[in-house]
């Protein structure tokens, strides 16, 4: 019973988490929630995910959701480091602007024509 | 003196380079009027001393890596109406006449661009692990582009206006030496190798890739081209 009530309270939190966020940003907000909720749920009815699992060919509840945390986590993964890589790309856009706007010229240099 | 070569824009991407770029710089400026230094975010005095010593600086306000910086001299020089744009590395390793003699090349075939080869030239005093590291480079690029290069991470190159132009990078650290190969073929540029002479010294092998950089690369290639 210990660490069903652990993670109840861990997906508690989640669920409050998600209603403070409500109103903000409602996707993340009700993902939370539906997240939190299914973990209740899954947490004390462990049988009901086996029941998906056999369906799908897969021995126990708990392997279901490991390959299902796999796919899901590599996806993030993967998504996150789009993300970043085109962040990165307007931050240098940004910065390159900045630098040839704020170009330096050299004192001696007089012999080049203005474009 | 400082008539020559007008319409050709010399571009060096520094990061770090305090103790060699017034030398480097003041050497260029000596045959060429145009002289730009993309000072990337260095923390020494780079900036200022490539500024005493003639040349334009360009500064990123945070260090972006080499291929940024060479995207951000090439956006440059295009912008002050060059002719042709020459990548140079800023720590003394290529020789001016080797510009010249690309510069040639380039004109004289009317190329997009020219890019220099150690491999067809010459280096003094390159180690063998280099000498390992950068064959297995040239191999991992022929066959990922698909272009016969014989030196793929070689940082001397003459762009016309007309092949600057078609080439954007957007690899910011290393993987740019591949990814200009890549966008050379993608775009069917006209390019040629032309044989040049590496001086390797202390301070350019201590500058220079280490093995443990090439994984590194090849991660940001396949990362590039996941999500175009």
């Amino acid at each position: 019973m210990i660490i069903q009530s652990i993670l109840t309270i861990l997906a508690l939190v989640v669920i409050c988490l998600g209603l403070v966020h409500l109103g903000r940003a409602t996707i993340l907000a009700n993902a939370l929630i539906l997240s939190g909720g299914f973990g209740i749920y899954c947490v004390w009815n462990p049988s009901s995910t086996t029941a998906v699992a056999h369906v799908l060919g897969v021995g126990r509840g708990t392997d279901l959701l490991i390959y299902l945390w796999v796919v899901v986590s590599t996806a993030l993964v993967l998504l996150l480091y789009i993300q970043l890589r085109r962040q990165m790309i307007l931050i240098t856009n940004l910065a390159r602007h900045i630098a040839i706007q704020e170009a330096r010229r050299p004192a001696t240099n007089r012999t080049e024509v203005e474009p | 003196m400082m008539e020559q070569n007008r319409d050709v824009w010399i571009l060096i991407a520094a990061y770090n380079e305090g103790s060699v770029i017034g030398e480097v710089v003041r050497e260029l400026r000596g045959q060429f009027s145009n002289v730009a230094v993309v000072d990337d975010g260095s923390s020494d005095r780079t900036g200022d001393i490539a500024l005493e010593a003639g040349a334009h600086v360009i500064r990123h306000p945070i260090n972006l890596g080499q291929g940024a910086a060479i995207q951000t001299g090439l956006t440059y020089g295009l912008s002050r109406g060059a002719d042709y744009l020459v990548t140079f590395d800023a720590d003394g390793q290529h020789r001016i006449e080797d510009v010249k003699s690309m510069f040639e090349v380039v004109k004289k075939f009317d190329l997009d661009v020219a890019c220099g080869s150690r491999f067809l030239g010459s280096t003094e005093a390159m180690p063998t692990s280099r000498r390992i590291l950068l064959k297995l480079a040239i191999l991992f690029t022929r066959f990922t582009t698909g272009v016969k290069v014989t030196d793929a991470h070689n940082g001397l190159r003459v762009f016309s206006a007309r092949g600057a132009k078609q080439i954007s990078i957007t690899q910011n650290r290393m993987a740019h030496a591949s990814e200009i190969i890549e966008q050379i073929a993608a775009r069917k540029l006209t390019m040629q190798e032309v044989p040049v002479t590496i001086k390797y010294t202390a301070y350019s092998l201590q500058k220079g890739q280490k093995i443990t950089n090439s994984l590194s690369i090849i991660m940001d290639l396949l990362g590039g081209r996941m999500h175009k």
